[in-house]
């Protein structure tokens, strides 16, 4: 009896804890992106210069609380080389953000492939996966819906959602995260 | 005048920063000190204790405390920990052989309660040398990707040439401007 309201309990006022994995090609904005997330939801942040973000080759870190859910933001790098690192963090995510340039239609194809290969690991296939198509502000920014025609999620299981977003103006950030944070609610594997 | 005050503080950046240099014996931290201080290569010799330098960049402060790498002296290297802003490791990318140990030291290092704020900065040192490990490798083989709770970032560098060092201490300066 002590263990069945003790589980009780937990499931209903215990603070959750998530891991979000950010991925994507070099240069898409997933350290912008992070810092912007950031920015808007702890309070008195100092946020980076954007101007001064250079390339991660490594980890950015950031955590966010929000009503009694703690989501932990791994920002990885994106360059070729680094890519292979990504599989490793995927054991303990909860979630995923890939993050695309939407101004750079000439690396659609590397985007593409690059989703597939994300797209063929059987634990990013049971967790919610959100597609953000960033720069969208920009002049000759493609369409989120355009964007969505190049990703293959036939063995996907979970939420996929791809929303356009500006990490340097902030735009739709906010809802990215209140997505994960529903998204993650509902899965029943998680309680 | 709280505010005031505190835009001030902020001009001329009342606090030091503290850094730490750490590694196995010969990676090269005594040299990448003294790049940063004087802009030239010196000649070293194995330090035993320590050389602290204030180091000047883009306006900031940093207090930089470069400790001997040497086995019998590294246990010593837990008497700085306290109130270390951030961590600079240096890793001789051309011994294949050692790497694993520079990888044991670490993770010693990182358990210590005093470093959980501190930012790491991974410099992959002597990238001059041919057939040296990439940064990728150094990445794995240090065991980086097994950290989930802390910024990190991995240069490549060489100290003896003055490469790669510029884009490490932009970062730092970044991070800890922000952490400020």
């Amino acid at each position: 009896m002590y263990t069945l309201s003790a589980g009780i309990w937990e499931k209903f006022f215990k603070k959750k804890d998530y891991y979000v994995v950010i991925v994507g090609l070099d240069n898409a904005g997933k350290t912008t992106f992070l810092e912007q997330t950031k920015s808007h939801f702890v309070k008195d942040y100092g946020v980076l210069n954007p101007s001064k973000i250079t390339a991660t080759v490594g980890l950015n870190t950031g955590n966010v609380e929000l009503n009694n859910t703690c989501l932990h933001f791994w920002d990885l790098g994106g360059q070729e080389s680094l890519r292979e690192l990504w599989a490793t963090y995927y054991d303990d995510a909860n979630a995923m953000i890939f993050v695309v340039d939407a101004t750079r239609s000439d690396l659609f194809p590397i985007v593409a492939s690059q989703f597939k290969e994300v797209m063929a690991n059987e634990i990013v296939q049971n967790i919610p996966v959100l597609v953000a198509v960033n720069k969208s502000e920009m002049e000759g920014a493609a369409a989120a819906a355009e964007v969505r025609m190049l990703l293959e999620d036939d063995n996907h299981r979970s939420d996929l959602a791809v929303l356009p977003v500006s990490a340097l103006e902030g735009t739709n950030i906010e809802r990215c995260v209140h997505w994960i944070v529903r998204s993650l609610a509902s899965q029943p594997l998680y309680l | 005048m709280g505010g005031v005050m505190s835009y001030f503080r902020g001009l001329f950046g009342a606090r030091e920063m503290r850094i730490l240099i750490l590694g196995l014996d010969g990676a090269g931290k005594t040299t990448i000190l003294y790049r940063l201080q004087v802009g030239e290569v010196v000649t070293t010799i194995p330090t035993i204790g320590f050389n602290v330098e204030q180091v000047e960049y883009k306006n900031l402060k940093f207090q930089v405390w470069d400790l001997g790498g040497q086995t019998s002296i590294r246990p010593y290297w837990r008497c700085y920990y306290a109130n270390t802003d951030a961590i600079i490791y240096v890793v001789d990318s051309a011994d294949r052989d050692r790497v694993g140990i520079s990888r044991q030291e670490l993770a010693t290092m990182l358990q210590e309660d005093e470093l959980q704020g501190a930012v790491l900065a991974v410099l992959a040192n002597k990238q001059d040398i041919a057939g040296c490990l990439t940064e990728t490798e150094v990445y794995k083989a240090l065991g980086l990707d097994a950290l989930r709770n802390r910024t990190i970032q991995i240069f490549k560098t060489s100290a003896s040439k003055g490469e790669g060092l510029d884009p490490a201490m932009d970062w730092l300066a970044n991070q800890l401007q922000q952490k400020k």
